[in-house]
């Protein structure tokens, strides 16, 4: 339950950045700014969502996250990497610039890299 | 050597369509792999897909003699002679698709329409969604898209099989079926005349549809030519406009431009 409330947020946060990265949306620098600072945080309480004790129950969690641990903590670290990525974009320039959606890309394909082998679909 | 004489076997609109549906499928496929980016690109694979399914279905219907489910489509008792005949060294070659071909054709266009309707119910739980995703539930969306991941091995397998029957006809049996589906054209040897589906209409007119005055009109015009382009054409044009139509009128999913 941890981990779902966890990934819904940030599904909620990340969703309408995705969202502005494909000119669905309106870039506004403060939401954006603001989605992208909390982004940056919510990536790194991945990596402690998944104790021993949650991989039975009603769960996608793959059993190859701990069987593979240390492709999955690479995995995951990608994903807090490319968030932390994203937010220096930002500070460095808040406007919706060709950097500003390379890096909002490479948070999804840091999410997509991971759910790929080790989400249950 | 002079040349050897061949017929008309595919009319070009099946050559079209099936090249076309190849590099659809595999475009889709690349689409997918590069990332979540390309993904409305891997969109509109899919509906590259999804008209040339319904443009088959109804070419299967008015097509050329070839192209007609009805001169192709076996039951299962015409299936099987084919099949015991074949392993026991006795195959026969067939001017169109054989019985186990057609039965390929089949699941193929029916494999391919289910994978590309699922795909626009879908959405990557990330921030694509299928363009029909607003009719549904995030749950039914949810398992269409794990239908669209999971059937794409099987249709993966029954491309393997179909690749793989058109070469043992060309090793084991000596007939290339790749040249014709690029010229449409098979050696006089192994096509009647009258089989030709330029061949002027006359007792073979397609019998089945001799019944109707409007059919047999439609049966009268030589759809190999001309005629037959533009009313392909006008099908392909009539299943985008309907699938635009729908897609433009979807449901929006619910304004995602709020912390939710």
């Amino acid at each position: 339950m941890y981990r779902q409330g966890l990934y819904t947020v940030i599904g909620g946060t990340f969703g309408p950045l995705g969202g502005v990265m494909q000119g669905k949306m309106e870039f506004k620098p403060a939401d954006v700014m603001k989605r992208a600072e909390r982004l940056a945080f919510l990536s790194t309480m991945v990596g402690d969502a998944f104790p021993d004790i949650s991989k039975n129950g009603r769960t996608k969690a793959k059993p190859e996250i701990w069987t593979h641990s240390a492709d999955f903590e690479k995995k995951v670290s990608a994903f807090t990497t490319s968030a932390a990525d994203l937010l220096k974009v930002l500070k460095a320039d808040n406007s919706n610039s060709a950097a500003f959606k390379k890096a909002a890309g490479a948070v999804g394909e840091s999410c997509k890299g991971c759910h790929d082998d080790f989400k249950a679909k | 050597m002079a040349a050897d004489p061949t017929r008309r076997v595919w009319d070009l609109p099946v050559r079209l369509c099936h090249w076309t549906l190849v590099a659809a499928v595999v475009g889709a496929y690349v689409t997918d792999r590069i990332g979540v980016s390309a993904f409305r690109y891997h969109v509109w694979c899919g509906y590259t897909v999804l008209v040339l399914v319904v443009f088959r279905v109804c070419w299967g219907v008015v097509g050329t003699r070839h192209a007609r489910f009805i001169h192709f489509v076996r039951g299962p008792i015409a299936t099987w002679a084919y099949l015991r005949d074949t392993l026991r060294g006795n195959h026969h070659n067939t001017v169109g698709h054989n019985p186990l071909g057609a039965l390929m054709v089949m699941t193929l266009l029916t494999a391919l329409a289910l994978q590309a309707i699922t795909g626009l119910f879908g959405n990557d739980e990330i921030f694509n969604v299928g363009p029909l995703y607003g009719y549904v539930s995030d749950a039914r969306s949810l398992q269409l898209t794990s239908i669209h991941r999971q059937l794409f091995y099987w249709i993966l397998a029954a491309i393997g099989l179909h690749v793989g029957a058109v070469l043992v006809h060309r090793w084991a049996y000596g007939e290339d079926l790749i040249g014709p589906m690029f010229s449409g054209r098979k050696s006089a040897k192994v096509v009647p005349a009258e089989q030709a589906i330029d061949a002027p209409l006359g007792p073979h007119a397609p019998d089945a549809l001799s019944a109707s005055v409007p059919m047999r009109k439609l049966a009268s015009w030589n759809l190999a030519g001309p005629a037959g382009l533009a009313l392909a054409l006008l099908i392909v044009l009539a299943a985008a406009g309907v699938l635009a139509w729908i897609v433009i009128h979807a449901p929006q999913p619910a304004a995602i431009d709020s912390f939710n």
